[in-house]
């Protein structure tokens, strides 16, 4: 009798055991597979944001509704990324990513990651004139010309000019622009030989922001130090720097070959200098953004944009061939002219700007793996 | 005189006390297992139910934009724009607009509105048929003409219904428009509350953090979902 309860105590314990050890498995397996998802979806997020790390193309060649395939990194080797171009300046990364088990099973899980690349276009609006300021000083021997905007600078090839530059010019402001934009026509100060040349030669408008509060195309003030290709401080020197035949990319005192055929003939950097600059001579291209003061001497010359908070002077037969936007500006015996060929030039082939950049609002997208 | 074999009183009595001892040990045993296995099924369901709400959550919310998607949170209950497809513009007939999508569900215009993007424009759908053939499309994709009050303009589209979830009566429950309430887990929630921490304007996924509290008696109670930002994306940030 005795041996009979306790086998059927020893049955019936067992079964429990048996049952609690049923349910701490299956609970296990429960949480390695929310585990394994949430490593999965991980994962799929990192290889959307490879992509969009790697981004590098600033004018996509893909028409608007096009679909193209995307170099997904390493992140995810088991990752796709396919991107549709919705917009001029808008691209959805649609990321499929794929895991198979040693079983042979496979998981598909997707999602969207929305881009935003910048387009010359827009960069075009923040120059509406040769020289924009708060106010502007014009010593003997200054020019301000702003005729024929749309010709190729003096020594540069034609060939070197898209026409899409001008087309945008022309779409913009019908092809002609003043040679000064200023809040209001006393802001501007002439001595004897000065010139102003441009269609008006000085165009009010009041309500001109200062450069702190204007953006750089779509691209806001406070975010240039961070996507800058180049920081400078003190004074430089530009001129194009090789090494080994290859252009030193990178070296604060290379700022390109404007109008040039060597390595460097298409290097634009955006070049910021935190804290007031000196370019004494030399040469350089690229889009040139100072926080402070920045001053052009001894005949140096510019060719893109030029973009500062505080003073620009231009003395000693120095050039900007691009357009100018400062606080105030102060020229004397040099040369602001306003060409939309190496604006458009740099806005192309500044590295800084090839790369994609969040948009406003949204930009990640649920997506699916099949058709609704 | 031999005695005759067998039991005296006394040894029976003796015996059948041990016996009710030795009953008594065992049912107790018995029961205070049965009582175990109890508590540890219904642990065991309301770590399901904390999963499965871990999961839906983070299936709905993970690529919501929070300032506009999530409308309204209570403490027991989440209101949502729950996205059902995703779609992109690929041409136009008339003033209907071609649509590739890919989806867990046929849009539904007695359920869906249509969220542009760009947005934050949204608009009610007010037809949706299959049209194939009518855009190049994937594989994976089916094309739909969109009635809505206006042609969306070239971009991406999200269909989405208005939902809201729930952490009452012992479950999570998920309820569509002005519908019922349907449970998603058991009933075995003693209470529950959803909790945001995300910063509005923050563009980072959404991380949900489920949390559970089990009672003194070591049985399920208290789920908290909580809403953050996710871990800061590569610093993009200033871009247009």
């Amino acid at each position: 009798m005795a041996l009979l309860i306790t086998v059927m105590l020893l049955l019936a314990l067992s079964s429990l055991a048996a049952g609690m050890l049923w349910i701490a498995a299956a609970q296990n397996a429960a949480a390695s597979i929310t585990a394994r998802h949430a490593r999965f979806r991980l994962d799929m997020e990192a290889a959307a944001l490879d992509a969009f790390a790697r981004w590098q193309t600033p004018r996509p060649r893909h028409p608007v509704g096009e679909t193209w395939a995307v170099d997904a990194g390493t992140t995810a080797e088991s990752a796709t990324v396919l991107a549709d171009r919705l917009t001029p300046t808008l691209t959805l990364l649609r990321v499929t990513h794929i895991r198979r088990t040693p079983e042979g099973l496979a998981a598909v899980m997707r999602v969207g990651l929305l881009v935003r690349t910048v387009q010359p276009e827009e960069l075009l609006e923040s120059f509406p004139a040769a020289l924009t300021a708060g106010a502007a000083n014009l010593g003997d021997g200054a020019l301000i010309d702003a005729t024929d905007p749309a010709l190729a600078p003096d020594g540069w090839y034609t060939v070197d000019c898209p026409d899409a530059g001008a087309a945008a010019l022309d779409s913009l402001y019908g092809g002609q622009l003043p040679g000064a934009a200023v809040p209001d026509s006393a802001s501007v100060r002439r001595d004897g030989s000065s010139r102003i040349r441009g269609w008006p030669p000085v165009l009010a408008r009041p309500g001109l922001v200062p450069p702190e509060q204007a953006r750089l195309g779509p691209i806001p003030w406070a975010a240039i130090p961070d996507i800058a290709d180049l920081t400078v401080r003190g004074t430089v020197h530009p001129a194009a720097r090789e090494v080994e035949g290859r252009c030193a990319v990178g070296r604060p005192d290379n700022w390109g070959a404007p109008g040039g055929v060597g390595p460097c003939s298409r290097y634009a950097p955006v070049i910021y200098a935190p804290s007031g600059l000196v370019v004494s001579g030399g040469a350089g291209q690229g889009i040139l953004v100072v926080r402070g003061d920045v001053k052009f001497e001894n005949g140096a010359r510019f060719y893109g944009p030029v973009f500062a908070s505080g003073e620009l002077l231009v003395n000693d037969s120095a050039r900007i061939v691009g357009a100018a936007r400062a606080g105030t500006a102060t020229i004397r015996n040099a040369t602001i002219q306003y060409r939309v060929c190496p604006l458009w030039r740099a806005w192309s082939d500044a590295p800084a700007l090839r790369r994609a950049f969040r948009p406003q609002g949204r930009w990640w997208l649920p997506d699916y793996v099949r058709a609704p | 005189m031999r005695s005759r074999p067998g039991v005296s009183l006394v040894e029976s009595l003796m015996a059948l006390v041990i016996t009710g001892l030795l009953l008594g040990v065992v049912a107790g045993t018995l029961e205070h297992q049965n009582g175990l296995v109890r508590v540890q099924a219904q642990r065991a369901a309301f770590a399901d139910a904390v999963r499965m709400t871990d999961v839906v959550l983070q299936g709905e919310l993970r690529w919501a934009d929070p300032a506009q998607d999530v409308q309204a949170v209570e403490p027991e209950s989440l209101q949502v724009r729950a996205v059902r497809a995703l779609g992109v513009v690929c041409g136009w007939q008339g003033t209907a607009t071609l649509v590739r999508m890919r989806g867990i569900r046929r849009p539904d215009p007695d359920k869906d509105s249509v969220l542009l993007v760009p947005g934050p424009a949204v608009l009610p759908l007010r037809g949706a048929t299959e049209a194939p053939g009518a855009c190049k499309h994937a594989p994976d994709e089916a094309v739909y003409r969109l009635a809505l009050d206006e042609p969306a303009p070239r971009g991406a589209l999200l269909v989405f219904e208005r939902g809201s979830y729930h952490l009452a009566a012992h479950a999570f429950r998920y309820r569509r428009g002005q519908a019922g309430r349907q449970p998603l887990t058991e009933e075995v929630l003693a209470r529950g509350r959803f909790t945001p921490a995300f910063e509005a304007g923050a563009r980072e996924a959404l991380a949900t953090h489920t949390e559970s509290r089990v009672n003194a008696a070591g049985l399920p109670g208290e789920l908290r979902v909580v809403f953050a930002n996710a871990v800061a994306t590569p610093d993009t940030a200033g871009g247009p």
